[in-house]
């Protein structure tokens, strides 16, 4: 992958460069499939057909080529795409990659073409995805009794994480002060509660050859794109759902998994998420982080590169980049922020939880 | 205000939405014309940060629930735990 963050290249050169690394990395240079994620690169950078423009940038442009879109999940979802492709017997490698490029734009005009994610409906009424987000963490601050400061310490470990990984868009440390204080966005989040607008790539390679690392499970869950048709607004429905189908294509649960890289575009959703994955106890996912299990060294950490809170979050990219991130931690290769593991989760949200992933991937020991 | 507000229901589910809708959200059926009071609780809020395009002032945007469960944000400068939606402005 390339280090996330405001970056000068194009975005066909940063898939480029995540691509070429993936494959050097695999020893492939010839997969039998190219499977390109990108969320809305025609109005972020004006350019389209991105199976094809990628496919030709590396030289592949005799391969099949695709593209896949699921919002922010998108990077996941050509994952899923190229499991299923490999798991059939209709291909036996496929590169994946995802990005995008936003920096140049004013965060504005950002926000605008992320929002076109939201329920129209509700678009008409001024909504936008921290608007959202914000009123979820309401919710949740009111029903399960998530605290400023729990959601602020999230923050705070992500930042001490991404000061580890060099290809973290944020390196630098935060106190819970400079979290706590910083401006409002959409109350009751504040700046430091929000992930950043990121340029950047990642890549994998799926291959049916038998490798350090393996998908034990992949699962996807899906929800009402309308907020307002949901029932329930402090826990994701499509997360659950995505979590008991990847854990029953493992054929195990979360008592198995050692590290973890979930959502937290809006650091309230990591809490949330460690809950719907099981992976914390219902409540107690605000206590744990206080108490410095979800940091390197605790009992279960996560997001050991930073999260989308400091790693960054190009969008399609995210999704490929936790993969990655669990990859290197399972092969020992995530110098300076290495934990002990053998299986890892990763959870990726699409648009405010309406298309939602979770995967399970197993070192071989 | 309006009398009521135009909704769709399913009869099998019960589920009620507003606005209309052709479909319901859960099920590939075909929904009923409905309407529905415009009253309701609300449900959740958040103080807008910025003004909206709509709202000539800042506001505060609430989720509101009206009779029958079927849900919807709303815009207001003040509210008091009831509110009185107004048909989207778009």
């Amino acid at each position: 992958m390339t280090r996330f963050g405001r970056r000068d290249e194009k975005l066909p050169d940063l898939m480029a460069e995540a691509a070429l690394a993936a494959m050097a990395d695999a020893g492939i240079d010839r997969p039998d499939a190219v499977i390109v994620a990108a969320m809305n690169p025609e109005e972020f950078t004006g350019e389209g057909n991105y199976g094809s423009l990628i496919a030709t940038r590396l030289g592949l442009s005799h391969v099949p080529a695709l593209r896949v879109e699921t919002a922010t999940s998108s990077g996941v979802a050509a994952v899923y795409s190229a499991f299923a492709a490999i798991a059939a017997g209709l291909q036996r490698s496929v590169l994946v990659v995802g990005g995008e490029k936003m920096t140049h734009l004013a965060t504005p005009r950002v926000s605008e073409i992320i929002g076109r994610s939201i329920d129209p409906h509700e678009k008409s009424y001024g909504t936008t995805m921290p608007a959202l987000a914000g009123l979820v963490t309401r919710a949740a601050m009111h029903r399960r009794g998530l605290t400023l400061r729990e959601i602020s310490q999230v923050a705070v470990k992500n930042h001490a994480h991404g000061a580890r990984n060099p290809y973290a868009h944020f390196r630098d440390p935060v106190t819970l002060e400079a979290v706590m204080e910083s401006r409002l966005v959409a109350d009751p989040l504040r700046l430091y509660h929000c992930c950043p607008i990121s340029d950047g790539g990642a890549a994998l390679l799926l291959t049916v050859e038998r490798r350090a690392v393996r998908i034990a499970g992949i699962g996807q869950g899906g929800d009402t794109l309308a907020v307002r048709y949901r029932r329930d607004l402090t826990s994701f429905r499509a997360t659950q759902a995505a979590a008991d189908a990847a854990y029953r294509m493992a054929g195990f649960g979360a008592e198995r998994v050692d590290v973890a890289e979930v959502h937290d575009a809006f650091t309230p959703f990591e809490l949330i998420s460690l809950e719907d994955t099981g992976l914390v106890p219902p409540g107690k996912a605000g206590r744990a982080t206080l108490d410095g299990h979800t940091a390197i060294g605790g009992r279960l950490p996560v997001n050991t590169s930073g999260g989308l809170k400091a790693r960054g979050h190009p969008l399609a990219a995210t999704g490929i980049s936790q993969l990655v991130e669990l990859c290197w931690q399972l092969t020992g290769r995530a110098e300076g922020r290495q934990v002990e593991a053998h299986v890892g989760l990763a959870q990726s949200i699409g648009g405010l939880a309406t298309n939602n992933w979770v995967t399970l991937l197993e070192g071989r020991r | 205000m309006a009398e009521t507000l135009a909704a769709s229901r399913w009869p099998r589910c019960r589920r009620l939405v507003v606005p209309p809708a052709r479909l319901c959200p859960d099920h590939p059926v075909r929904m009923k014309a409905a309407g529905v009071a415009p009253l309701g609780e609300v449900v959740r809020s958040r103080r807008c940060t910025r003004r909206p395009r709509v709202s000539a002032r800042r506001c505060t945007s609430p989720l509101v629930e009206l009779e029958g469960g079927a849900r919807l944000f709303c815009h207001s400068n003040f509210f008091d735990g009831r509110m009185a939606p107004t048909e989207p402005r778009t």
